[in-house]
């Protein structure tokens, strides 16, 4: 699919977009936590694979590397974006995905915990911050991450358990 | 836990346990889908996205002067070439910026190596010392200074005062064999310093570097009446 796009056929990079966009939009959603942001990171993300889609290496999924490079949009779209997160409470896509929450107090604060955890994600330093949001938003095994971002496993791993230490202080540093 | 206070090791496991839950659940499934129409909005960026014009922008940087620009549609040329979904004018454009930067950089390259080397091989034979010095006039002779310079010699060391006299023309001679019968001819030709009570001027005039061999007796002989005198050689040396 991918060779007949660098044909020059276009309708095949739709079917690809057709194929990847539920996973790209909604990892762009977990990192920015707006489903018009995220459709708009996903629509960049679409359009800068296929400007460089002579440099995906076929060794990995073509899943993966689209993934790779719709996180990195969002990441960089959330950094810019100010600290305060408006929360709509009747935005059920806005609060941590707990069926059954129908309390609007309960869910405004699982909505500013949310928020908080995807702010500090995107505050974290650069090879933590990338291992984490595409293991958990990205939903990209270690395996996976090691062969997109080039890292052995062993320094995948350690990234993402410094990371995580990194993000709980991070977070608790912008509650306070 | 506060903030600002450090992880114990042993707490690690626990708090990365904890993140790891709190980020699944903001990662948890939430049903977001594309909406309608997401493909078409997608294609149509794609195709209102002007065409990559690596030459143009290289053209324009170098215009502006600006080098990082033109070092990036370079690189851009580059992956043009390399392929991508691009159309056939396009990436031929982007190989000739290519092929014309990398000639011109080699030809400026090998301009400039060829440059170097000529000015290098122009400068060289001007190093070299001269073999001339090498006789070993100052080794013989008691008077080092007349026998090194082999041609200008005789203008310059000899004075005004001494050019007429046959000493100095003969002393000035470049010969090395030469120079030591010249240099001793003035001691024996000149001998004012004996009778007097002198007792440093034949040895000075040793010393003095600008004297030359044949300057030495022509010096001395218009002063003659120093020698005369109480004087202890002072104005020969």
């Amino acid at each position: 699919m991918v060779e007949a796009v660098l044909a020059g056929d276009r309708d095949a990079f739709r079917i690809l977009v057709e194929h990847e966009s539920a996973a790209v939009i909604r990892a762009c959603h977990r990192v920015l936590g707006d489903v018009h942001e995220a459709e708009d990171a996903a629509q960049e993300a679409f359009v800068t694979a296929f400007r460089s889609l002579a440099g995906w290496r076929s060794d990995g999924p073509f899943g993966a590397w689209l993934t790779r490079i719709a996180v990195r949009i969002a990441l960089r779209r959330a950094q810019r974006r100010r600290d305060i997160t408006w929360i709509d409470p009747g935005d059920p896509s806005s609060a941590i995905g707990m069926p059954g929450s129908q309390d609007p107090a309960i869910t405004s604060l699982r909505s500013e915990r949310a928020a908080g955890i995807r702010s500090a994600v995107s505050r974290l330093d650069d090879p933590y911050r990338e291992v984490i949001a595409l293991r958990f938003f990205g939903e990209l095994s270690l395996d996976e991450i090691a062969a997109q971002t080039g890292r052995p496993l062993g320094t995948v791993k350690t990234h993402l358990r410094r990371g995580l230490i990194r993000l709980r202080a991070a977070v608790e540093a912008g509650s306070l | 836990m506060s903030a600002g206070l450090p992880i114990h090791p042993t707490d690690e496991e626990r708090v990365a346990a904890e993140m790891t839950r709190d980020l699944v659940g903001v990662a948890a499934e939430i049903d977001v889908r594309p909406p309608a129409g997401f493909a078409d909005r997608v294609m149509a960026a794609i195709a209102a996205e002007p065409l990559p014009q690596p030459a143009r922008a290289f053209g324009v940087a170098l215009l502006g002067g600006r080098l990082r620009p033109a070092i990036a549609s370079l690189g851009d040329a580059w992956r043009v070439v390399g392929g991508g979904p691009t159309p056939l004018v396009v990436r031929a454009q982007a190989l000739a910026l290519v092929l014309a930067v990398t000639i011109g950089s080699l030809a400026v390259a090998g301009g400039a190596t060829v440059g170097a080397i000529d000015l290098l091989s122009a400068i060289a034979p001007v190093t070299p010392p001269p073999t001339t010095p090498a006789p070993t006039g100052p080794v013989t002779s008691p008077l080092p200074s007349a026998s090194p310079s082999s041609t200008p010699d005789p203008a310059r060391y000899a004075s005004p005062d001494a050019s007429p006299t046959p000493e100095a023309t003969e002393s000035a001679e470049p010969t090395p064999t030469e120079t030591p019968a010249t240099t001793e001819r003035p001691r024996t030709a000149t001998p004012r310093p004996t009778p007097t009570d002198d007792h440093g001027g034949g040895s000075g005039d040793g010393e003095g570097g600008g004297g030359g061999s044949g300057s030495d007796g022509s010096n001395q002989t218009p002063t003659p009446t120093p020698t005369e005198s109480d004087d202890h050689g002072g104005t020969d040396g």
